[in-house]
């Protein structure tokens, strides 16, 4: 059994115009299948307004699709009593984009990383310390950081604290939206280094949500490409990506700069205007 | 942190000062004469020679800043001169009408935050349900309805109609619970509403939407990530109230011949007891600049971003 199962997920948002009654439903995600198996990371590419954030939060039980299922470890996140539903969100977290919003500002580092230990686990305040400590190190922060607030962080510090928030229970899946897309580069691949060792150390499978396709291609096992809604390829290895002759992969792939200016070719341009009229058509 | 408090007291006293010299300026741009007051008060008939022996007594005769400098030394030993009307020294007075006040005050308050913190978290939390409703009307009535009536309908209803509550004066605990009610339902009508917008402000925030998937218990979210936050606005409101309230609610004492400060000043001015309107006056200052001190080391308190200066890579 895999650890997650998207079955047929379709989500569309409704807004009627009051007066003209026109239908202006918008379809975000169509039709949406895939699954992830344990200790695995599937790379979800997609351009801006693809649906990827609205397909993490699907995932993550804040936005109940209209049809479809999303099971974790086999059960229906929808559907699930109370009970189930504490479960699977304990082995199910998350590690957004912005790192500043998602924690709250009034609290200290300590205390946004017991968060979910006093949630879920009695620990005793020194064995609390300790593992925060713990994590604090595993993910590159010391000590001395404990008692700091999130303003006194920089944005990839905070980011490896809400990382620490999310490996303390010792999750299953960690989805991670958008989690390296505002920190540069060298931090990126920081961060990035540290998400596969974490991995390997607890045995964790991740849903990396991103627009960037070398990020993704750092972190992932399998690889999944949106677009408009729509899960257009899943590839099980990353080769399969590049041998890819479907338009929207070419363009995502073409968008890649060359590691050297020379060799970035002037096609690029005509190439995404081609496709863009391509994936029109579709 | 330390040093935030202390700077944050330092800038009390320059404040003061300004308050002090605007009082004493405005006093002496007056068309009021001190000594000519006084006789009026006193129901003499003055002649030039005697308005001239007190204006001597009073040290009017003086360089300005010389009765200034004077007149801060005074205040410094809260030494706020001799009412012209009772001959008695002014802090005298003011003290004697303190514990009526500070009983006011602490009554309204009490019943302000008591009734509105759990309405105006409810309305926020349940936002378009009965509860949130009812806030609506009870704001709205507590914004509409003029003191001096309600006042009134209070006594009618609980003491005259019920017999559950004395109508006026002081001295037991049901003595108080009219006229605080009075005073808080305003109040409460004020931090209902502020309270229900921050409470749904900040469930907008979001890392309040992510604790919820973290699977963060809502009693924790609700208390840690958002009541705590949402109070602040409310906090800093009651701290303005704190002044009004301490400085005299007039028209509320009128009704319930509560010997607070409102109706001493108010008679004063009238009067126009120069010592009593200016120690009035530096007192408002002073409670309003402590009340802010306090709702500042509150507010430090719940927000420590507000001590820390600068950013991140302290």
């Amino acid at each position: 059994m895999s650890l997650l199962q998207v079955k047929q997920v379709s989500l569309s948002f409704n807004s009627k115009k009051l007066f003209k009654g026109k239908d202006l439903s918008k379809k975000v995600l169509n039709d949406i299948s895939f699954a992830i198996e344990e200790g695995t990371c599937l790379g979800l590419i997609g351009t801006s307004g693809a649906g990827k954030s609205t397909l993490g939060k699907v995932i993550l039980g804040i936005q109940r699709p209209q049809q479809g299922q999303v099971l974790f470890q086999g059960y229906d996140i929808y559907n699930a009593d109370k009970a189930t539903q504490q479960k699977i969100r304990r082995d199910l977290q998350v590690v957004f984009q912005d790192s500043y919003s998602a924690v709250n500002p009034r609290m200290t580092a300590e205390r946004i990383i017991s968060e979910p230990l006093e949630n879920y686990e009695k620990l005793t305040i020194t064995e609390q310390r300790k593992r925060i400590i713990e994590l604090l190190e595993r993910v590159g922060l010391s000590e001395k950081d404990l008692k700091k607030y999130p303003h006194q962080f920089s944005g990839g510090q905070l980011q490896r604290i809400n990382i620490a928030r999310a490996v303390a229970l010792k999750p299953k899946l960690i989805v991670l939206d958008e989690s390296v897309s505002s920190l540069d580069m060298v931090t990126q691949s920081l961060i990035l280094e540290l998400l596969n060792e974490l991995k390997d150390d607890f045995g964790l499978s991740y849903l990396f949500i991103t627009h960037d396709i070398k990020a993704a291609f750092l972190i992932s096992d399998t690889l999944g490409v949106l677009e408009k809604g729509e899960l257009i390829e899943l590839y099980d290895s990353k080769d399969q990506f590049f041998s890819s002759k479907h338009p929207i992969v070419k363009r995502l792939r073409d968008s890649i700069l060359a590691e050297h200016p020379r060799f970035r070719t002037l096609t690029t341009k005509a190439n995404w205007v081609n496709t863009n009229r391509l994936s029109k058509q579709l | 942190m330390g040093t935030y408090v202390l700077k944050r007291i330092m800038t009390i006293i320059p404040i003061f000062l300004i308050a002090t010299l605007l009082t004493f300026g405005m006093i002496n741009l007056s068309p009021v004469d001190p000594a000519e007051a006084y006789f009026t008060a006193a129901h003499i008939q003055a002649t030039d020679e005697m308005l001239e022996q007190k204006r001597h007594e009073f040290g009017l005769d003086q360089p300005l800043l010389i009765q200034y400098v004077n007149a801060l030394i005074k205040i410094c030993q809260f030494d706020f001169g001799i009412s012209y009307v009772t001959n008695k020294p002014v802090w005298e007075e003011i003290t004697s009408r303190m514990p009526a006040t500070i009983q006011l005050t602490i009554g309204s308050l009490l019943i302000a935050i008591l009734v509105s913190i759990p309405i105006g978290f409810l309305a926020g939390m349940k936002k378009n349900t009965g509860i949130d409703h009812f806030s609506r009307f009870l704001s709205f009535i507590g914004a509409s309805i003029p003191s001096f009536w309600l006042g009134y309908l209070f006594i009618f209803f609980f003491s005259v109609k019920l017999d559950l509550f004395p109508v006026e004066g002081t001295g037991t605990w049901k003595h108080l619970i009219l006229p605080s009610l009075t005073l808080a339902f305003p109040l409460i009508a004020l931090y209902t509403r502020l309270l229900r917008a921050s409470v749904l402000e900040n469930l907008q925030e979001s890392y309040v939407l992510f604790a919820r998937t973290r699977g963060i218990h809502e009693k924790v979210i609700m208390g840690k990530h958002v009541l705590r936050i949402a109070i602040s606005p409310m906090i800093t409101g009651l701290g303005m109230n704190l002044g009004n309230l301490m400085t005299g609610a007039i028209i509320v004492e009128a009704v319930f011949s509560w010997p607070g400060f409102g109706r001493y000043f108010i008679d004063a001015i009238f009067n126009r007891d120069v010592p009593v309107i200016q120690g009035y006056v530096l007192l408002a200052a002073g409670l309003f600049l402590i009340s802010n001190l306090i709702v500042d080391l509150i507010q430090m308190y719940i927000d420590p971003r507000i001590s820390r200066k600068g950013r991140q890579y302290q």
